[in-house]
């Protein structure tokens, strides 16, 4: 029996491989999501390894801690570190423990972010940039080194190597660094220029480092530090020297030795960005393994149909039913395996590709042989060869169900007007959509990841269930696209072929009715956001111009009041308004581990109005005075029990404590962009020195004066800070909401991509099957006079025609279920927007597919034999 | 009009078709067999000839040679006033479809489409449309005009083969080459098919030739060809079922004694 598989795969070993490349590339997407991120988590332990390795033991206040974990997460919480850092007086303690021969206060903080020679920020996005202080005790601690140059004085600094190579600066330049978020401006000498160990940078991040004084004064921190490193007694452990300093300290601080130090920085990249990267990789492994399960199961099926004879022999030979199932499990088996193992190798091929992308953001993977853990092999193969096994089992119980007579004397068997699939389809895609259903109107306190999971769920099964409903509806759709796309006499042929067996035609146009669906499903939901921000900015943004910061160094980027000012005293700038953005926690204590922080904004007197003003808001409840003490959105009153005239207590980075009294209750708007507003006194009161600036600035212009003209205006007065201040009119300002949701577009593009390389594959597949079944009737065409072209013609437009129908069905199936998510989520003020280009494009994609998938068969069907075909047998 | 049912359009005074000296090789070395060993074949206009001869005597050979299917080792073959030889897969394909009509023992339609479009398959291929009533005139002589919207799976065998010779006969071929038309239809049905043939050469005065097993099928036609290891070896003219039977047996008994 065994033999009987193998001589099975061999004799179409070409055509199983095609089959496989959906699982080839499923797998190579499961490992290789692995590979990337193995690499980067050993190349963080490595480097926190390293950081840690010169010191014993590390202390932190708690608040402090919580705070850069909630920033690593996300949040944009400033921090007051006058407040949570760690004081001399901290530090004479910690030198006073028994066992502790050297302690040393160092900074390592977010908020000095140098400017390259042109004036831009060296690192735009990706990775964060630190500041870091030099001094000569404290460096026997550090592992950052002076590579050239010399260490930092007074109004000087030095650049990581890989900032100071990117920068164009030379030692000697001046360099101009934007302080705390772009809240002043400095200017530095370059002096020097430092590795981390043997590094360049930070895995990515950069360092800026000063003089440790001249850093503390930048960032407010009076005369304190991040953190104090501890170096201990010949001959003390370090666990022994962490408890003495953690008793002597109390619970405000966090004491932790060098290596309970590096796995937890290890655990923090873990839960921040490396999990992402990891999920989104892992996403496009599931799409391209699902779509692949349907190219796997339609193989399977036309080769057993081809088989059918052969099996019959075998049971008129002795063979039992389980025998015949065994065959052909076996020989999924076999191709899951070897899929798998190719697809591990390209894996390991896709891991690089992804290194050398990332690589050009600025990380620093190292160009090392990714490591090869057991977990990714194991994995792998569990994804390919599970796959291909479902993928097999309604095949080979088909083929074994026929009686030996029967089969033996069958060409070929069609299954096609059966009423059992488009039954079992009915029935699963009720079921699917109960769990849309469910999903989209949650039971109260159902939990989000069972809400996510019954939408997730239900989508699946839903499209699981039209692709085998979709052969009843092929009939009529084919009709219709072969008018336009298989006219004449070859377009009669293709579409004939297309009807013959609709069964086959309907599952070989899931492959890329899947793969569109998901793409469309996340365009409709990009279009709606689209929408959604723009019908905010037009109905609730008063303002003709706008002003934001656009560097990214990891703390909020904010606008100097030097430069709010200058943009004050601009012509035709009739009446500007500043934003101001932070976060509070609900309750009587900043304890982040309670409750994550949320944010909350104050504009100056006078921008926020009930339907007018800068800002417009929609009242639903009691008012809006310049001298509110809070205005709450409607999401947030319902969340926290609140009324007009409720008291909430709200606790703050900075300063104590307050319970104000709501005022009124507006409908919740991405331009406000915070749950909660209140006044621009209380903003200051609340957050620390560091988080002052400006988030936002929106102008109105005067009468008579365009938008443009004032951002231009705006521009000059600004001078070299223009270059990281953007200033918009109101199309600007949407183009840059726009923008914030572009990585979505790269996501779809990407995923259309991927699912149309795979659908393609399938439907070439089922051509080239279809044709080797046909050679008889091409033979016979040939014979009565049709040419080659003829038939190249007829196969591509049979392939077109299934193609988009896939297509169709696949932009169908994708914009209503995005319809639904869309008006689900009306309540929140979404609305619904589609970009009849992009869909327009999403179907030209399976047209191309469908041309492309062609190419092969139509020239196999063409060399087809005319003599050889109308032998008779 | 002048008579619309008249003979298909013959390119001259010449054969409908023709071989001369046709040698067909098949392999090479050891293991060349010579299907075809200097035949000599001319297909007058308007006659009905039938090919006949023992298994492996190039028969199919020498049909798809002259049918422009394969092409000659060496020699000359002549439809109408073209050589083959000279001619590209194109351009064989495209006078195939004028020129040629094929009737087939089976598998002789396309299942997709219906008894009409098959009929119509080899002008639609060039984008021409049959003349209706010539049409009509054909497939209600072949008794098909209420079967025009079957597909062949609806048809039976006797009536599949009858939509077969209305293909051939539709585009009025030079000539129409029936490959054992007969061998896969109960006696009947291949009665029948027969008949029409040999009305389509006495009405028409379509040019056919038919390679076949059976005496009584090749003693419809007005010769008959006997080919044995690729070569004529006598010609019957005005054959009866046992007069091709005599033959038959004294080929048989001369050519292979020991069987």
């Amino acid at each position: 029996m065994l033999r009987v598989s193998i001589k099975g795969i061999l004799a179409r070993k070409l055509r199983l491989l095609l089959t496989s490349v959906a699982i080839v590339l499923g797998v190579g997407f499961v490992s290789g999501s692995y590979f990337l991120t193995d690499a980067m988590r050993g190349s963080f332990d490595d480097l926190f390894d390293q950081a840690t390795a010169k010191i014993d033991v590390e202390v932190r206040t708690s608040q402090y801690v919580k705070l850069r974990t909630a920033q690593d997460e996300g949040v944009l919480v400033p921090i007051d570190l006058a407040e949570v850092g760690m004081s001399p007086e901290t530090l004479s303690r910690i030198r006073d423990v028994d066992g502790v021969r050297q302690a040393e206060g160092l900074i390592f903080e977010l908020g000095a972010q140098p400017l390259g020679k042109d004036g831009k920020p060296i690192t735009e996005f990706g990775p964060p940039s630190f500041a870091a202080g030099w001094s000569e005790p404290a460096k026997d601690l550090s592992v950052l080194r002076i590579d050239k140059g010399r260490p930092p004085g007074d109004g000087e600094l030095a650049l990581d190597a890989t900032a100071y190579e990117r920068s164009g600066h030379e030692l000697g330049d001046d360099v101009k660094v934007l302080i705390q978020g772009g809240r002043t401006t400095e200017t530095f000498e370059l002096v020097g220029v430092v590795k981390f160990g043997d590094s360049n940078n930070l895995n990515g991040a950069s360092i800026t480092m000063f003089e440790p004084t001249q850093l503390q004064g930048l960032l407010d921190m009076d005369d304190r530090y991040s953190v104090v490193d501890v170096v201990g007694d010949p001959g003390i452990e370090q666990d022994e020297l962490s408890d003495r300093i953690a008793d002597e300290l109390g619970d405000e601080f966090h004491v932790v030795t060098a290596p309970e130090l590096s796995a937890e920085s290890s655990e923090a990249i873990d839960n921040s960005f490396l999990k992402y990267l990891e999920y989104i990789i892992l996403g496009f492994a599931f799409v391209a393994v699902f779509v692949g399960a349907f190219t796997i199961f339609n193989t399977f099926t036309i080769l057993v149909g081809q088989r059918t004879r052969e099996f019959g022999l075998l049971r008129i030979l002795g063979a039992r039913r389980p025998q015949i199932i065994g065959i052909v499990a076996l020989e999924a088996l076999v191709v899951g395996v070897v899929a798998s193992t190719i697809g591990i190798v390209v894996g390991y091929g896709i891991a690089g590709l992804l290194r050398v992308l990332l690589n050009a953001f600025g990380f620093e993977i190292p160009n090392e042989p990714f490591p090869i853990e057991a977990r990714t092999i194991i994995v792998s193969y569990i994804v390919g060869v599970l796959v291909t096994l479902v993928a097999s089992v309604v095949p080979a119980w088909r083929a074994s169900r026929l009686s030996p007579l029967e089969a033996i004397r069958t060409t070929s068997t069609s299954h096609d007007r059966g009423w059992k699939v488009p039954a079992a389809g009915a029935v699963l895609f009720v079921i699917g959509a109960v769990l849309v259903v469910r999903g989209l109107a949650p039971a109260d306190g159902a939990s989000t990841e069972a809400v996510l999971t019954s939408l997730g769920a239900g989508f699946l099964v839903t499209i699981v269930g039209l692709a085998m409903l979709s052969r009843l509806f092929i009939a009529p759709v084919t009709r219709v696209l072969a008018v336009v796309f298989a006219r004449g006499r070859t377009g009669a042929l293709a579409k004939g072929n297309v009807l013959r067996n609709r069964g086959r035609a309907a599952t070989t146009a899931s492959a890329l009715m899947i793969g569109l669906a998901l793409a469309s499903l996340v365009l409709v939901f990009y279009a709606s956001l689209q929408a959604t921000v723009d019908d905010q900015i037009e109905r609730s943004f008063g303002a003709d111009v706008s002003a934001y910061n656009n560097t990214f160094g990891g703390s909020s980027p904010t606008i100097s009041d030097e430069n709010v000012d200058k943009m004050r005293e601009v012509d035709g700038v009739e009446e500007l308004a500043v934003q101001y953005y932070g976060t509070a926690i609900v309750g009587d204590e900043f304890d982040l581990g309670a409750e994550s922080p949320k944010p909350y904004v104050a504009y100056s007197e006078g921008a926020v109005g009930a339907g007018e003003g800068l800002v417009r808001a929609k009242l639903i409840d009691g008012d809006i005075d310049p001298g509110s003490e809070i205005v709450v959105s409607d999401e947030f009153a319902e969340e926290h029990d609140l009324d007009v005239g409720s008291d909430v207590e709200l606790a703050f980075p900075a300063g104590d404590p307050q319970t104000l009294e709501v005022q009124g209750i507006f409908e919740a708007s991405e331009i406000i962009g915070a749950g909660m507003l209140v006044s621009p006194d209380t903003f200051l009161d609340t957050q620390p020195a560091a988080a002052h600036g400006a988030a936002f600035v929106a102008i109105d212009v005067a009468d008579g004066t365009k938008p443009s003209t004032v951002v231009t205006r705006i521009d000059q007065v600004l001078g070299d800070d223009s270059k990281f201040i953007e200033v918009l009119d109101t199309e600007g300002l949407k183009q840059f909401f726009r923008d914030q949701l572009a990585p979505i577009v790269g996501m779809v593009f990407a995923l259309l991509s991927l699912s149309i390389v795979i659908a393609l594959f399938g439907i070439s597949n089922t051509l080239a099957l279809n044709v080797f079944e046909r050679t008889r009737e091409i033979g016979l065409l040939r014979a009565v006079g049709g040419t080659r072209r003829q038939l190249r013609r007829v196969i591509r437009a049979e392939s077109i025609l299934v193609a988009l129908f896939g297509a169709i069905v696949g932009v169908l199936v994708g914009v209503g279920a995005g319809a639904a998510l869309i008006s689900a989520l009306s309540d929140e003020g979404f609305v619904f927007g589609i970009s009849p280009l992009a869909v327009v494009g999403v179907l030209i994609g399976g047209f191309i597919a469908g041309v492309l998938a062609a190419v092969l068969p139509a020239r196999r069907a063409a060399r087809t034999d005319v003599l050889q075909a109308i032998a008779t047998e | 009009m002048s008579t619309p049912l008249a003979t298909p359009t013959p390119s001259g005074d010449g054969p409908a078709a023709s071989v001369r000296d046709a040698v067909k090789v098949y392999g090479k070395g050891d293991t060349a067999v010579r299907a075809l060993d200097g035949v000599d074949l001319a297909l007058e206009q308007g006659g009905f000839t039938a090919v006949m001869g023992p298994s492996g005597s190039g028969k199919s050979t020498l049909m798809h040679c002259m049918a422009g299917l394969d092409t000659l080792t060496s020699g000359e073959a002549q439809i109408g006033e073209f050589s083959l030889a000279t001619l590209k897969d194109t351009a064989l394909t495209k006078l195939r479809r004028r020129s040629v009509g094929f009737v087939f023992q089976a598998f002789n339609l396309i299942p997709t489409l219906t008894a009409k479009e098959n009929i119509e398959l080899p002008l639609r291929l060039d984008g021409d449309s049959p003349d209706p009533e010539w049409m009509r005139e054909v497939t209600s002589r072949l008794g098909l005009s209420d079967r025009l919207e079957h597909t062949p799976s609806e048809l039976s065998g006797g009536q599949q083969q009858r939509v077969a010779v209305a293909r051939a006969l539709v585009a009025r071929p030079s000539v129409i080459f029936a490959d054992e038309p007969t061998g896969n239809l109960d006696t009947a049905s291949g009665a029948e098919v027969l008949a029409l043939l040999r009305a389509a050469v006495d009405d028409y005065g379509q040019t056919i030739v038919m390679v076949t097993h059976d005496p009584n099928a090749a003693s419809i036609a007005d010769r008959v060809q006997f080919l044995v290891d690729g070569r004529i070896v006598q010609t019957l003219e005005s054959p009866t079922p046992d007069t091709v039977f005599e033959t038959l047996r004294s080929l048989s008994a001369g050519t292979n004694p020991e069987s």
